[in-house]
């Protein structure tokens, strides 16, 4: 269940996801500077020394299993996955280089796992350094360690000779770079109150932010020196919205494919539109492809932070999941479009078996191969032995060899799309399918079943009809879209308004979507809550971005913080004043002529 | 490596070819150097030397020169220095006193000497804009007429993958005489194709790269089977496909690529540029990244439309040319306030430091279709004349790789010089004349068009001649240069070239509103003769 | 403001609370306690509203003043108890194309009430979402576009009308794209500047004016009007909305959607804060049911105040299309009252109870899954 409606977990003393005992500092390692060289602000593990210096273990989130995690800074190389049921972990990287360094991790859904993803720092030479940054962090690692177990483990007499003069170099040569380093500025929001998800509010909090990230909050914290103060007193401060079904800034298109990626048709400069989505409370889409029916493309998870060379959006994931949409056009067409999908995903059945008798081909021949070069190796001996001899010998050996020489299997064509199902029919890539009307979702559902996906299904208004079907897939999960009541008859699937009681009850995860415009998420989810009778929409709209380290309840290491002008779980009439993504503000509400503005 | 070490003897000149064609300077001044070799006897050398004497000559590379000299000798300049400069007694003087001369504009990208523009696959790398030049299209002529000397023929924008460019000049009656350099760069675009979605666009542009990725592997690995084969020799061994792909990467040759990948192949391995079309902001991104994947830096331009300019930053950072639009100023209305906001574009650039080039418009109903206009327009946005000229001239050229022969008004450049009326960027100055290579390719006084467009004056004392007249003694004119008049004087021979150019200067000083008139009038008189 | 008010409705409304209760009370109906949107469009704690049996509010009384003895509808905890919502100019009750006006350029005749068609079932599903009222008027094609009907929301053999029809203007493009004179837009300001020495300016009500663009806002403005109509305008960045402050205008705006035009949600709320109070045009059948209390969540969310759009759903259309007793909840009011779990404003709010003419409406609707489950 990769996608999922997701309980967060309040712990009282530390404003954080991850269950006792398992430090979130582990978690928040980050590129200092462009990518360039990591910081880990955690304490090392044992397993960590017993892997060497290449590959470093990082503790991963326990309580997320079931879940994507993002270590979209991280550059993940490879994961492994020991959990008691021996299934693996499955990491996506992006498949163009070019893109930023980004993997998705999604620990499956073991019980008692412990996953470890590896990643490998782009210049070994760093490896001190990354502890260095560990005494630098403020106070940090030692709570941390605390709490591990209350050691801190001295470094190298040496070690921190040759620290220290490497800094002292530094500070002489890149006095810009160890400011940048060590002494950054923190980013302070003073006097803000949190609410928390039992109800509470945290009065009178600072939140203090540095390198992006929220490094501490809550009443006790104090303003670091040198810090810049924003001037947020009375204002209520919580992570970002999510919307996990987003079309901003996409051109709707005449054609489909599985290697379209919505990312492609994302436009970083359309500032206008992505403004009022900040504006809205929503710092984070899942950016689904439009297109005709069929298969339409993969989703990508951004961020709508700004980036440092100009624009918006900044890219977390490229493969979330592949879009297939049943429910678009005529019935007929539909008809046709599920066909032709099944199709598809059929041919890249047949795809698997030619790529795997290849495989096992090539291996058979290069073996051959190995036993030739062998057999030619010793009747040279021999003929060497035996005095070279005569020509016609040779060539007919030759002749001979050429008969009996291994034969070259055929490499299969290439088939970008069918490459791209396969990693769907692997579970590797889930798939995201629009079905609407009862008709359609048992389209999906017969598709779930005969390819044992791992589905979202997106839309499902009638999903009520089909509750039966539905409740007895394994992997699957909604995404609802708040449907846009019309008096006019036939105007599109009904929703029974007791839908979300039911899917509870049957134990489908859900989760909820904006449809296309992100900006009515907000209203869209307190419109929800209020048919769910539920006392606040807040819980509800942070859940939505609880996957991994963001989203969900304010904490240490978030990025995406939102103020609003009232307290949004209780003022159904809050909204956001100022909206901060990395460190920076990137949208506020504009004051006196300007307002009434988005 | 070594069993095949027997084959591989005969390729070497071949590989040390292709090596000395990674790097793109040598690559061009070698294609340069051949056609050169070739243009020259294509072209009918009539006028061996010519020396272009007594005007002002800006040479844009360096300072102006006032009543300076130019030699050129078969096509090439000779010798560009102040009126002391020694004239050979054999060259055919041209009096260019009160003119300045100045190199022919370079016109960067365009597309408008094509047949049509765009062709309708979407990716079709294998098309040459040779085949579709259409020598007598009016925009030729016009550029000769607008004082562009060397024109970047390109597809159109309207592509994934097109075809490749050429640099032409504006004279000749085949596209074989026109074409001076051949194979300059391929059309790529990441703004969507008509009909296209962004996502579909990028999505093929991918493709095109990761099938010919595909296709070489393969045909890597047929060269290796291909020349293991051809060896007798015991060693040569079958190797697994994966090394066989690798080993054969290096013995692929030329004439291996067939006609759909040859010249992806020549625009991977660096014999072609890329141009990259993105026609708003958001397509930057992506096509940066493209040329940071495949290490095109040195050689990939962006031309670039609508609000490409938000994206500065990162061209800044990567540190590529640009060509810009013809439209040179942006307008963006904010939705909320109704403000319209302005932006003149060339300005953004500069300010950055990226280096760009501009073109001018496609629609003939506009000023913007005058390079010298466009220029104009940069001068009035902040930036010196000598600048803005050396934008249109030399900065063009080195963004099209061509400043080692045009440009400027150097020693060993091509000769390509206009000689204009007054100031190039002062929309009052005419193009007098037009030496390509060192030919006369355009004279005011004889634009058959311009006499239509600006008819006789009925104040001269002589009747108008008969056109018929004027016509005979035009092309005994065109004929004569050839042999040259060496004897010829600026100063009181009234013989046939002379005395035009002795009014025209005197009426320099004129009310430029004049000068719309003045053409027919001068031919008239030359008529009349 | 808030308790002023609050002190104000008590002392007037105790007063003839009083009186009614001591008239004596037979089938009475009193709902309490409960929050109700006042006038100014805030929302007063605590109160009780007595329902009178001809359909009509004998009283709002703080909720410990009620009569005990009287039969009680007790209102859920937090629940706010507003007059019924206004579809200003949609097509509810009307049927395809009934709206369209003829070729007369001012037709005074014309009466939007003949398209009406109470018989629709529309009209009981609008309800359920709280839609208690909808104005019709034909399509804005002439410069008189005769008069608007006003009608309660209830499927019914007849309709029952609620307001007089007030006269429909329009200077906007849509009186040049029919197929008569005037053709420019020249010849139909001059028009209106004759129609108004003749026609609309002697006319007592000045009625309601269709000027959607910003050019039409301008051009209406600059026209002599004894007193403002009421002014129906989409508005972009450019509507000089400022012109209308200390004029006691009242202007039409939206309907706004996700994802609408900015620029006409941040024109309504410049002319809010100047001063201008505003109504939120409707669209029904065709627009989400929602959708007028969706125009007012985009409103609030782009600045506006809460009072001002409750007033701008609830009491200002009433003003507009010049309704008695309707849009408020005072004494002597129809008692067309809705019921909502919240403050309207809340997306989350749903609609609980819906009183029409002092009758509770059946809130079920088609039967849960469960039923159709077991029919299937």
């Amino acid at each position: 269940m990769p996608l999922g409606r997701h309980r967060c977990e309040w712990i009282d003393d530390r404003w954080s996801l991850f269950p006792r005992g398992i430090p979130s500092d582990t978690l928040s390692a980050r590129p200092t500077g462009r990518g360039e060289d990591l910081r880990c602000l955690g304490e090392s593990s044992d397993e960590f020394r017993s892997w060497g210096p290449r590959w470093r273990p990082i503790p991963c989130d326990l309580a997320a299993r079931g879940r994507w995690i993002d270590v979209d800074d991280w550059t993940a190389q490879e994961a492994q996955f020991n959990g008691p049921r021996g299934s693996t972990l499955m990491i996506h990287r992006g498949r163009q280089r070019f893109r930023l360094a980004g993997a998705r991790v999604n620990l499956g859904s073991g019980d008692d796992c412990t996953a470890w993803v590896f990643f490998e720092p782009k210049d070994r030479r760093k490896l001190p350094k990354m502890k260095c940054n560990r005494l630098f962090s403020r106070g940090v690692s030692k709570r941390s360690a605390i709490q591990r177990g209350g050691h801190l483990q001295p470094l190298p007499r040496w070690l921190t000779l040759l620290l220290a003069s490497l800094t002292m170099l530094l500070v002489w040569g890149h006095p810009g770079t160890v400011e940048a380093q060590f002494f950054e500025r923190a980013l302070v929001l003073e006097g803000v109150h949190i609410p928390g998800p039992d109800g509470r509010v945290l009065e009178d909090s600072n939140i203090v932010l540095r390198g992006g990230r929220i490094v501490e909050l809550g009443p006790d914290s104090d303003a670091p020196m040198m810090s810049k103060k924003l001037k947020v007193k009375g204002l209520f401060a919580t992570a970002g919205l999510t919307d996990l079904s987003s079309t901003l800034t996409l051109d709707d298109v005449r054609s489909s494919s599985a290697i379209h990626s919505a990312w492609d048709g994302f436009d970083r400069y359309d500032s206008q539109q992505i403004l009022r989505t900040l504006a809205s409370g929503v710092t984070r889409i899942h950016l689904i492809p439009m297109g005709p029916g069929g298969i339409v493309g993969r989703v990508s998870s951004l961020s709508l932070g700004s980036r440092d060379e100009g624009g918006y959006g900044i890219l977390h994931s490229e493969d979330v999941a592949l879009c297939i949409d049943l429910s678009s056009g005529t019935p007929l067409e539909r008809i046709r479009t599920y066909e032709k999908v099944r199709g598809a995903l059929k041919s890249a059945l047949n795809r698997r078996e030619t790529v795997d008798d290849y495989t096992s081909d090539l291996e058979e021949y290069i073996e051959d191969l190995v036993e030739a070069a062998k057999k030619k190796a010793e009747e040279k001996d021999e003929e060497k032995d035996e005095k070279k001899g005569e020509k016609e010998k040779g060539e007919k050996e030759k002749g001979e060899k050429e008969e009996e020489g291994p034969k070259k299997p055929d490499r299969p064509e290439r088939d970008p799309a069918a490459e791209i199902l396969l990693q769907v029919l692997d579970h590797e890539l889930p798939v995201m399918i629009t079905a609407r009307r009862s008709a359609d979702l048992q389209n999906a559902i017969d598709l779930i079943e005969e390819f044992q996906l791992s589905a979202i299904l997106r839309g499902a208004d009638e999903a009520h009809l089909v509750l039966e079907g539905l409740a007895e897939l394994e992997k699957v999960s909604l995404l609802l879209e708040v449907p846009r009541l019309s008096l006019t008859r036939g105007a599109g699937p009904r929703r029974d308004p007791h839908l979300i009681a039911q899917l509870d009850e049957e134990g489908i995860s859900w989760a909820v979507g904006s449809g296309g415009e992100s900006t009515s998420l907000w209203r869209s989810i307190q419109q929800l809550s209020g048919q769910l009778s539920t006392a606040s929409p807040l819980p509800l709209a942070l859940a939505q971005g609880a996957q991994g380290p963001f989203g969900g309840w304010l904490r240490r290491g978030a990025t995406e913080v939102v103020l609003w002008e009232g307290n949004p779980a209780e003022d159904p009439l809050a909204r956001p004043n100022r909206v901060i993504i990395n460190g920076t503000v990137v949208w506020q509400r504009p004051s006196g002529t300007r307002e009434g503005s988005f | 490596m070594s069993r095949v070490s027997g084959s591989k003897e005969p390729m070497l000149p071949n590989r040390m070819l292709s090596k000395m064609m990674l790097t793109p300077r040598p690559m061009v001044s070698l294609v340069a150097a051949l056609l050169l070799f070739f243009s020259t006897q294509v072209v009918p050398a009539g006028e061996a030397k010519l020396a272009l004497t007594g005007g002002t000559v800006m040479t844009v590379s360096g300072e102006s020169i006032a009543g300076g000299v130019v030699l050129i000798e078969d096509g090439i300049i000779t010798a560009v220095g102040t009126a002391e400069t020694e004239i050979p007694y054999d060259a055919m003087e041209v009096d260019c006193t009160g003119m300045i001369l100045a190199p022919g504009f370079v016109d960067p990208h365009s597309s408008d000497g094509l047949d049509i523009p765009n062709e309708n696959l979407p990716s079709a790398p294998f098309v040459d804009v040779f085949d579709a030049l259409d020598p007598s299209r009016f925009f030729f002529e016009d550029s000769l007429r607008n004082g562009v000397t060397s024109i970047h023929v390109m597809q159109g924008n309207n592509c994934v993958v097109g075809g490749v460019s050429r640099i032409v000049h504006p004279i000749g009656l085949t596209p074989h005489e026109m074409s001076r350099q051949a194979g300059v760069a391929l059309k790529l675009s990441t703004s969507p194709r008509r009909g296209y979605g962004r996502m579909r666009q990028l999505a093929e542009l991918r493709e095109v790269f990761e099938e010919y990725d595909r296709w070489r592997e393969n045909l890597a690995e047929s060269r290796y089977e291909q020349e293991a084969d051809k060896e007798d020799d015991d060693d040569s061994d079958t190797l697994p496909p994966e090394e066989s792909r690798s080993q054969g990467q290096e013995l692929i040759r030329d004439e291996d690529l067939d006609d759909q990948h040859r010249h992806l192949a020549h625009l991977i391995d660096g014999r072609l540029g890329a141009w990259i079309y993105c026609g708003s902001a958001t397509d930057v991104a992506p096509a940066l990244a493209l040329v940071a994947d495949r290490d095109w830096k040195d050689r990939a331009v962006l031309v670039l439309a609508g609000d490409a300019h938000l994206a500065i930053e990162e061209i800044k950072e990567a540190g590529i040319d640009v060509v810009l639009d013809s439209d040179l100023i942006h307008r963006k209305r904010d939705l909320l306030t109704g403000d319209v906001e302005e932006t003149f574009i060339p300005d953004v650039y500069r300010r950055a430091g990226v280096r760009f080039a501009i073109q001018p418009s496609r629609s003939g109903a506009m000023p913007e279709r005058f390079i010298g206009y466009q220029a104009a327009r940069l001068v009035r946005s902040g930036i010196t004349p000598a600048e803005a000229l050396r934008i249109v001239t030399l900065g063009a050229a080195e963004i099209c790789g061509i400043d080692d022969r045009y440009g400027s008004i150097e020693v060993g450049k091509i000769g390509n010089i206009v000689l204009w009326t007054g100031d190039p960027l002062d929309l009052n100055s005419w193009v007098q004349k037009v030496f390509v290579e060192g030919i006369l390719a355009y004279d005011l006084e004889k634009d058959a068009r311009l006499e239509r467009l600006f008819p006789e004056e009925p104040e001269p004392e002589e009747a108008p001649a008969p056109l018929d007249d004027e016509g005979t003694s035009e092309e005994g004119q065109d004929a004569k240069p050839a042999e040259g008049t060496p004897e010829k004087t600026a100063g009181e021979a009234p013989a046939d070239d002379g005395e035009p150019l002795e009014e025209k200067s005197s009426e320099k000083g004129e009310a430029p509103a004049d000068k719309p008139v003045d053409p027919p009038k001068e031919s008239s008189v030359a008529g009349g003769e | 403001m808030k308790s002023g008010n609050l002190w104000w409705l008590i002392l007037l409304t105790g007063w003839i609370g009083w009186c009614t209760t001591v008239e004596g009370s037979e089938n009475s109906v009193v709902i309490r306690p409960v929050a109700v949107v006042a006038l100014d469009g805030s929302i007063c704690e605590q109160m009780a509203v007595v329902i009178r049996s001809d359909g009509t509010i004998a009283a709002v009384i703080p909720a410990d003043q009620a009569d005990p003895a009287l039969p009680t509808v007790h209102a859920a905890a937090g629940s706010v108890l507003t007059p019924g919502l206004h579809d200003l100019f949609g097509a509810l009750g009307c049927g395809q194309d009934a709206l369209m006006a003829g070729t007369v350029l001012f037709d005074s005749q014309l009466d939007a009430a003949a398209a009406f068609d109470p018989t629709t079932g529309a009209l009981d599903q609008a309800a359920r979402h709280g839609i208690l009222y909808t104005t019709v008027a034909a399509v804005p094609s002439g410069i008189r576009n005769g008069s608007s009907a006003t009608f309660l929301c209830k499927s019914d053999a007849t309709a029952q009308s609620v307001a007089a029809g007030r006269p429909m203007y329009a200077l906007a493009d849509s009186v040049l794209l029919s197929s008569r004179e005037p053709t420019s837009r020249s010849a139909m300001v001059s028009l209106w500047k004759d129609f108004m020495v003749e026609g609309a300016g002697k006319n007592r009500d000045p009625g309601v004016l269709f000027c959607p663009d910003a050019i039409d806002f301008r051009q209406s403005l600059s026209l002599r009007w004894k007193s403002l109509p009421v002014l129906v305008h989409q508005g972009d960045a450019r509507s000089p909305v400022e012109r209308l402050a200390g004029k006691d205008a009242l202007m039409v705006v939206g309907p706004f959607l996700e994802n609408g035009n900015p620029a006409a949600v941040a024109t309504a709320v410049r002319a809010a804060r100047t001063g201008t109070e505003l109504a939120f045009r409707g669209g029904l059948p065709a627009a989400p049911a929602n959708h007028l209390r969706g125009s007012a969540a985009i409103a609030v969310a782009a600045g506006l105040d809460g009072d001002a759009a409750r007033r701008a759903l609830f009491s200002n259309p009433a003003q507009v299309v010049a309704g008695h007793g309707i849009g408020v909840i005072e004494p002597g009011a129809r008692a067309d009252l809705v019921l909502f779990s919240a403050d309207p404003l809340d997306p989350a709010a749903r609609v609980l109870r819906v009183w029409r003419g002092g009758q509770q409406m059946g809130m079920k609707t088609h039967g849960s899954i469960r039923e159709l489950g077991g029919i299937r």
